[in-house]
């Protein structure tokens, strides 16, 4: 009689319609050592469920759950580390660039002059000075040049001692090979 | 604090692009700018192109004025300020000379004033910035920005006397 209302529950277990009332009373009869004979083959998958149930699996789970939980959330705290990092970073190069541009800005001058023919005159007064300085140093320099005017006829006489020394080593050059021959 | 010593670090080559825009040259004209005895004179490339154009006569000088984008005068005009006052040992202090890409093209030196030339580098030979340090008895310091062609300078029939004032 028994056995064949747990045939039935096998069924409707496989068919996957017990509800786990129905699912306990199976796992109960299959370890309980009074199977039928024709029952016998589903014996190892119940008892397999028991011992499951057995070892604590619901605190494995909640390990696992926890592990995960823990590793998404630190993953999320880095992840906002870094973003803090470099929204930091851009914050502050936005405002070295602010900065500089205020320095810039104040950099630059007004001009002096708000007549160009004004400004031109000025210019062209300040540029005669420069001239002048400039025309003054190089004056001083003239005397380096007159040194040079007055090196070149040595160096002149010097390139024709050399001309006169490559001679002689072709004369010596024709000496040794008369002497080989 | 890890965080706050990493964007210190990053922000350090900033704040040099920001220094380097200010010169010593543009601090000792801010620093002196507008105080008593002093005169500053400042005209903008724009201002001299604008005038070189009406200019027809197509001298040398207009040429040369065309190719300048800035001219800045800083002068002393008390006589006891001058003492007291050294824009080329100012400069020396602030590590001018040895931070920055000017060189010393020429010092013209007279019974009582120093004249120094400086300038920074250009393409094909011209010069970017020309700066005269005058210094002695009288104090001026002349910044010129643009194109300048040292040898064009010399073109200029400048007169010693005649120039800006010093005094």
């Amino acid at each position: 009689m028994e056995s064949q209302r747990i045939a039935i529950l096998l069924q409707k277990y496989f068919e996957a319609e017990t509800n786990p009332g129905e699912e306990n009373e199976l796992i109960t009869y299959f370890n309980s050592g009074e199977v039928s004979d024709e029952l016998k083959p589903f014996i190892p998958m119940f008892s397999g469920f028991k011992v499951l149930s057995e070892t604590e699996d619901g605190k494995l789970d909640d390990d696992l759950m926890n592990f995960i939980l823990e590793s998404e959330h630190k993953e999320k705290l880095r992840d906002r580390w870094l973003w803090q990092i470099i929204s930091g970073v851009a914050a502050a190069a936005i405002l070295a660039l602010l900065v500089i541009n205020y320095y810039s800005q104040q950099n630059q001058w007004n001009d002096t002059f708000t007549n160009a023919d004004q400004a031109y005159a000025e210019a062209s007064k300040t540029l005669d000075f420069i001239a002048g300085k400039y025309n003054k140093g190089m004056a001083q320099l003239e005397p380096v040049g007159k040194i040079e005017e007055a090196v070149s006829p040595l160096y002149s006489g010097l390139n024709k001692l050399d001309e006169g020394f490559r001679q002689m080593r072709k004369v010596e050059m024709l000496n040794k090979k008369l002497k080989k021959e | 604090m890890k965080r706050l010593l990493l964007i210190l670090t990053l922000l350090l080559p900033l704040l040099g692009i920001a220094q380097d825009g200010n010169s010593p040259v543009d601090k000792l004209f801010n620093k002196y700018a507008n105080r008593k005895g002093f005169t500053t004179v400042n005209i903008s490339g724009k201002l001299l192109s604008f005038a070189t154009k009406l200019d027809n006569t197509k001298s040398e000088e207009a040429s040369m004025l065309e190719k300048i984008s800035g001219i800045r005068i800083l002068s002393v005009e008390d006589k006891n300020l001058n003492k007291g006052l050294n824009f080329y040992k100012e400069l020396e202090q602030d590590g001018f000379f040895q931070n920055n890409k000017f060189e010393s093209l020429m010092d013209v030196t007279d019974k009582d004033e120093v004249v120094r030339f400086y300038g920074k580098g250009g393409d094909n030979g011209t010069l970017s910035e020309l700066l005269l340090i005058v210094s002695g008895e009288d104090n001026t310091l002349i910044s010129i920005r643009g194109v300048i062609n040292p040898s064009d300078i010399g073109k200029l029939t400048g007169s010693l006397n005649l120039g800006i004032k010093t005094k």
